[in-house]
């Protein structure tokens, strides 16, 4: 939805600052401008914040020009080609991490797998929030593992589980083909007790949709974006059910992909929606009934 | 002059001794987890709608709402929100210790404290104050005696008006302008 910016507010940006005005466009205001500038000259050297504005003046994501995005404790590196972590995907994880807590306590070995991981964001945040650190005296009873198709995205996410210094694996492949990654989790000596996943989840339509935001068509993968029904199909009859996990939680945007994954668990499940704190659905929670999972319908508004 | 050498630095001493240390400070106050049930926490992003995937939004901004007092407190200092949830809390908490105790609030010590910085800077500028006057009077009373001598080789000395009116050389005319000066001090 573009929106006409008056004049106005150029000119008094330009006021504040020669830079300001090349934030407004991405930005819309004044405040949004001034607080973007203030985290370029904070993180970047003098000598490329002249570029830094002009490649936010064409939309070009802030993450991509400085490098990263916090996420939950983590600093999240981010590279073109690969999907920036996005707030809401931070503030389920962080929901699940205090849920799943007692659960990986009492174990003696806890494996998550997390599907489609990107920078490895996901896996990364649940191993820092649920392993235990050097400090503690107790030893590494939780292991991670991210697959992606992307090699881009599986290189990056190896880098950042170097830079945040947390022990999570990554494996290059693809979800519909899950043969290949489960041979290489049985050398790896892995065994999943938890499935998380963020598919690709915007329906073509919606995507070439005019009215679809056009910083993110522009600047990041459609691999990444475009996608439906079929991945939580995949994920429910070739990961969950041979691999015979309990629980898992899988981001989604649409209603319809809620019912479409209720509608393929068995009835030995339960499964409910998490929305997000700007009150939109965003992540199907499933768990085997009666079981020890039954602590994940603390996460849904609306169980099914 | 060296009769008590002691003094300032003694005084100086006691009043640097009552600013409490910055590390001496009282702890900063906590949210504890009975004032977080009464927490109302919004996400400010700036529009509503889309979200997810489908858009990308650099905005952390935090609003905590004291539901109890209505206090109100927003944050978006880092771009990381979690870290923005954190300051949030310790400046909401530091608020609400504000209300409730003023006196000994943390702001309150922090307040006298620096207060006190000031006082000490303020008392140790009006000593170097003071400082330059006297060096300023004695290097005056130096060129004045300079003056004098030359003066007085000159023939010039100025005299005290009896002594100028017994030996007639009083008259301003005879006299040269920078003597005039001293003989006007001189009445
Ligand atoms: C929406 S992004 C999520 C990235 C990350 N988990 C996050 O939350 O920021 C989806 C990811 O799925 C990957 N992907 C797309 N198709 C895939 C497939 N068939 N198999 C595995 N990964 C796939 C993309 O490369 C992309 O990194």
């Amino acid at each position: 939805m573009p929106r006409l910016i008056p004049q106005s507010v150029y000119r008094l940006a330009a006021k504040h600052s020669p830079l300001l005005p090349y934030f407004i466009p991405a930005c819309h205001n004044l405040a949004a401008a001034k607080q973007e500038l203030h985290w370029v000259k904070q993180e970047l050297p003098e000598t490329q914040w002249l570029d830094a504005a002009r490649l936010r003046k064409q939309h070009y994501p802030l993450q991509y020009i400085l490098g990263t995005q916090p996420f939950g404790e983590l600093d999240i590196r981010c590279k073109p080609g690969v999907l920036i972590p996005r707030w809401e995907t931070e503030e389920w994880v962080l929901q699940l991490a205090r849920v799943l807590s007692p659960i990986v306590e009492s174990k003696q070995n806890y494996g998550i797998l997390d599907l489609c991981t990107g920078t490895g964001c996901i896996p990364l945040l649940l191993q820092h929030e649920l392993g235990s650190t050097i400090k503690q005296s107790k030893p590494q009873n939780v292991r991670t593992i991210g697959v992606d198709i992307s090699p881009l995205a599986v290189e990056l996410a190896r880098k950042n589980s170097q830079t945040t210094v947390l022990p999570t694996q990554f494996v290059q492949g693809d979800v519909f083909e899950p043969q290949t990654v489960m041979a290489s989790m049985h050398e790896m000596d892995f065994r999943p007790d938890f499935i998380t996943a963020n598919p690709p989840y915007i329906p073509r339509k919606q995507f070439e949709a005019s009215r679809f935001e056009k910083s993110v068509k522009q600047h990041e993968p459609e691999l990444a974006l475009v996608g439906d029904s079929e991945f939580y199909r995949t994920l429910v009859e070739k990961w969950i059910n041979p691999m015979r996990v309990q629980g898992f939680v899988f981001e989604l945007g649409e209603v319809h992909q809620c019912e479409y994954t209720r509608d393929l668990l068995g009835n030995d499940w339960d499964c409910g929606i998490l929305y997000d704190s700007n009150s939109q659905v965003r992540c199907v929670v499933g768990w085997v009934k009666g079981g020890e999972y039954e602590t994940l319908r603390g996460l849904c508004q609306k169980v099914y | 002059m060296h009769a008590k050498p002691f003094s300032r630095p003694f005084s100086l001493a006691l009043l640097l001794h009552t600013i409490p240390k910055a590390n001496k400070l009282p702890p900063r106050p906590k949210i504890t987890p009975e004032t977080e049930l009464v927490l109302k926490e919004v996400f400010l992003k700036g529009g509503s709608g889309a979200g997810g995937q489908k858009i990308n939004k650099t905005n952390s901004k935090v609003q905590l709402t004291h539901l109890p007092t209505g206090l109100v407190v927003t944050n978006q200092a880092t771009r990381s929100r979690d870290q923005n949830r954190k300051i949030a809390r310790m400046i909401l908490a530091q608020k609400l210790q504000d209300m409730e105790s003023p006196e000994t609030s943390r702001t309150a010590v922090l307040i006298e404290r620096k207060q006190k910085i000031k006082a000490s800077k303020q008392k140790g500028s009006n000593r170097k104050q003071r400082e330059i006057e006297e060096e300023r009077a004695r290097k005056l009373a130096v060129q004045q005696a300079e003056m004098d001598r030359m003066l007085e080789e000159a023939g010039l000395k100025p005299k005290r008006q009896d002594e100028a009116a017994q030996e007639g050389i009083g008259s301003r005319e005879t006299k040269p302008s920078g003597v005039e000066k001293f003989s006007r001090g001189e009445k």
